[in-house]
């Protein structure tokens, strides 16, 4: 079943009457999705109206250049984007039977069968979401965790916020009941009294031997410096499972540890999204990861979604130049000898007022032609599977000598790009 | 070790350790302080004399160690005629008074240890209220920023633009103006109990002990909002800067909620320079207590403030009157300083050096 209907203009398609069509397996579905920062030096596009589909189960990959906009769309899915940073439009439907029913009433636009859109959500409601429906690891094992608490009483503090919001199913309050400055004032005058049940700090115990540590049981009771960063990547791994989420953000996981860590972490969650069923967002600039990990995959440049579709799709028969640019950097074991064809140029600085209407790769692209220099929509590419999109002419036409752009258009034009 | 959300790890109890032995300064400032606390905790015990008991034919005796010449004046029958005569008398020190009396002969070493009691009290209270006060207003600016943050620090700001004195005098004004009683008295339970009474019969000391204590409220109260923007001020920029490391989005991805990152993960980790900011705002509010008292605002007369004021108008005649509560202050102003510098160079390695005060 395609989920789209064929070459579509998909920046502009409102869904204002409900979900988007999709896969029926879809436990999450993101369309238009925009992030801007505004900053003293202008407005920056770092999400520019990003569309990806996860299923269950399945392991999406997200892969682009630092500066691509992969982690601020990480957070933007959990809705975690920081002032001056924010999300500016776009839809976030997450399937969730319960949550479709609470809200089908009280706020009908944002329910569609099974699917919530969490962007219009209350507040509260978002937050109760993350934990037990998304869940996220984070680039830096090491930072990630928090040096004054234990690491066994980190995971069961996530453990039992879950529990509690479990057990009373008014989900926004119960989180932060007893955890106020009247706590805090106990908990410092009476010894010995912890927010974290012995129920939980067991279970906090069992998620450590699932990821993987040896003696769990003595090794919850440790600080996090006393941690290696492998560890830690396990930890952070057990606390983001403590709420069992249904899809699990892992922004770049492996990029601080060495390499033999890195298969290691990556194993371990892709066992771990097996044996539970989790779907998984892989965020990384690593091919190989990407490669050996993900069931579908999304290129980012520019805070667009470039091209997206199977693995097969966008490593046997990629269309967008970028694309083909990031596959032709890595280097080839059986024909080691010719060099490495690099992408020119780097990512663009995704100032508002420098990005143009236009294809933002252009100005990088071998193969720019006169057509580029208009904003690009998401169209069907002809070859693999019919999930491949590509944000490229080409997947309409072919490149031709005749329209290129001169190879000087980019420094010559820059007071009057995109306005052909 | 653990108190509360807040453990403190072996290391840093070995570093408190070692930075006890390698500084004397520190080894002083530790002194001083126990000899303090100790004085004022058990100040009915050892205190000589009652120090609210005057004896007007005892007034003005020197410490031990020195002698006082005093002009006495008489009126005398010399040769069927009154003449006036002048002549000086040596007055000698007493061992009952040890550092002397004041103008109406209470002991002044029994006013200085129950002196220490009301400094260290609103030394210590009004430095946990202002604390309260600044660290929930300093994490709540650093952690939410922008307007927040704003209306908050401009707040503080302006509160710092008045002299520290002069706000506390107007405050004590206006809480006056609200509160009738401007002093608390508290019972001393060393006395009520008894426990001081026979202490003091078996070592043979003077018995009737004060057996209420008056611990100035508004005194307390007002130090506390003045101090609260240096507490706010060290908090707003720890949260600043812990709110951005990777644990609290980590939290915040977990579904917890502001209170609990904040009192959770950003607290336990902006304690430290907290803890020594404390450590030399006790001084700092024990200067501003007897300053108040000084000027007569404190509602208690047992204090080195008081003594001070009251010492002032007999420094020419009876030098001991003022000094001794001065170097009272003095002394514990320094040992809690010198008690805040090993605290801060034992917790925050990054700074070395002795550092001033």
């Amino acid at each position: 079943m395609s989920e789209r209907t064929a070459a579509t203009e998909r920046a502009g398609t409102s869904t204002e009457d409900g979900a988007p069509e999709g896969h029926p397996d879809d436990v999450l579905r993101v369309r238009n999705l925009s992030t801007r920062f505004f900053t003293e030096e202008g407005q920056i596009n770092a999400v520019e109206s990003v569309d990806f589909t996860v299923r269950d189960g399945e392991v999406f990959g997200i892969v682009g250049e630092s500066g691509s906009g992969k982690s601020v769309a990480a957070l933007s899915l959990i809705d975690l984007v920081d002032s001056p940073g924010r999300i500016t439009s776009g839809e976030v439907w997450y399937r969730d039977a319960d949550l479709a029913d609470e809200f089908r009433d009280d706020v009908p636009e944002a329910v569609d069968g099974d699917l919530v859109d969490t962007r219009r959500l209350p507040e509260g409601v978002r937050r109760a979401l993350r934990g037990p429906a998304f869940s996220m690891v984070f680039q830096d094992p090491m930072s990630s965790l928090n040096p004054s608490i234990t690491v066994g009483e980190q995971i069961a503090e996530a453990v039992e916020v879950q529990r509690r919001a479990r057990a009373n199913p008014r989900r926004t309050r119960s989180r932060t009941q007893g955890y106020g400055m009247g706590r805090l004032i106990a908990d410092t005058l009476l010894p010995n009294r912890g927010y974290t049940s012995e129920a939980s700090m067991n279970r906090a115990i069992e998620l450590l031997e699932q990821v993987g540590i040896p003696d769990p049981a003595e090794r919850a009771h440790e600080y996090p410096h006393q941690f290696s960063g492998g560890m830690l990547q396990r930890a952070m791994i057990a606390q983001a499972l403590a709420g069992e989420p249904d899809v699990l953000v892992a922004d770049e996981p492996t990029t601080a540890l060495d390499v033999t860590i890195q298969a290691q972490i990556l194993n371990l969650l892709r066992d771990l999204q097996e044996e539970q069923d989790t779907s998984v967002v892989m965020i990384t600039h690593d091919l190989g990861v990407i490669a050996r990990m993900c069931n579908r995959v999304g290129v980012m440049y520019a805070g667009q979604i470039v091209e997206r579709g199977t693995l097969s799709d966008v490593f046997d028969s990629p269309v967008h130049p970028y694309t083909e640019g990031l596959i032709g950097s890595i280097p080839d074991l059986d024909d080691p000898a010719p060099r490495l064809r690099p992408i020119e140029g780097n990512v663009p600085s995704l100032l508002d007022e420098e990005m143009g209407g236009r294809c933002f790769f252009a100005d990088r692209c071998p193969k720019a032609m006169s057509d580029c220099l208009q904003p690009i929509p998401e169209y069907d590419a002809e070859p693999g599977s019919d999930e491949h999109a590509v944000r490229c002419v080409l997947a309409r036409r072919e490149h031709s000598e005749a329209d290129a752009l001169p190879s000087d258009h980019f420094d010559r034009n820059e007071e009057v790009r995109g306005d052909e | 070790m653990k108190i509360g959300p807040i453990s403190i790890s072996p290391r840093t109890i070995r570093n408190l350790r070692k930075e006890f032995r390698s500084s004397g300064l520190a080894r002083i400032g530790v002194v001083l302080v126990v000899v303090i606390v100790l004085a004022a905790a058990f100040a009915p015990m050892i205190a000589p004399q009652n120090p609210r008991t005057q004896d007007l034919d005892r007034a003005q005796l020197p410490p031990l160690g020195f002698t006082d010449t005093e002009q006495q004046t008489r009126t005398e029958m010399v040769n069927g005629s009154v003449e006036t005569v002048t002549e000086n008398v040596t007055v000698n020190a007493t061992a009952q008074h040890p550092l002397g009396t004041n103008s109406l002969g209470q002991d002044i070493l029994s006013r200085v240890i129950y002196g220490a009691r009301t400094s260290l009290l609103v030394g210590l209270f009004g430095t946990v209220l202002a604390a309260l006060l600044g660290v929930t207003v300093g994490l709540t600016a650093g952690y939410y920023r922008g307007r927040v943050d704003d209306a908050l620090m401009r707040t503080a700001d302006v509160s710092l633009a008045f002299p520290s004195l002069v706000l506390a005098i107007a405050l004590i004004g206006l809480f006056s103006r609200f509160q009738a009683d401007v002093a608390v008295a508290i019972t001393d339970p060393l006395v009520t109990t008894g426990v001081a009474g026979s202490f003091r019969d078996a070592v043979g000391l003077p018995t009737p002990m004060p057996e209420t204590f008056v611990l100035p409220t508004v005194v307390i109260l007002v130090v506390g909002f003045v101090n609260w923007v240096w507490f706010a001020r060290i908090a707003r920029g720890e949260a600043l800067s812990v709110r951005e490391e990777e644990y609290v989005k980590a939290a915040r991805a977990l579904g917890a909620s502001d209170v609990r990152i904040v009192f959770r993960h950003v607290l336990p980790n902006s304690i430290t320079p907290i803890l020594v900011l404390a450590t030399i705002q006790v001084a700092a509010i024990i200067l501003l207590e007897s300053s108040l008292s000084f000027l007569g605002f404190s509602g208690t007369t047992l204090s080195w403030g008081f003594d001070i004021a009251q010492g002032r108008d007999y420094l020419s005649s009876s030098w001991w009157i003022a000094t001794m509560p001065g170097l009272a202050i003095v002394l514990s102003v320094i040992g809690i300083n010198l008690v805040g510098d090993w605290l801060r160079d034992a917790l925050d390695p990054g700074i070395e050096g002795e550092g001033g005060m």
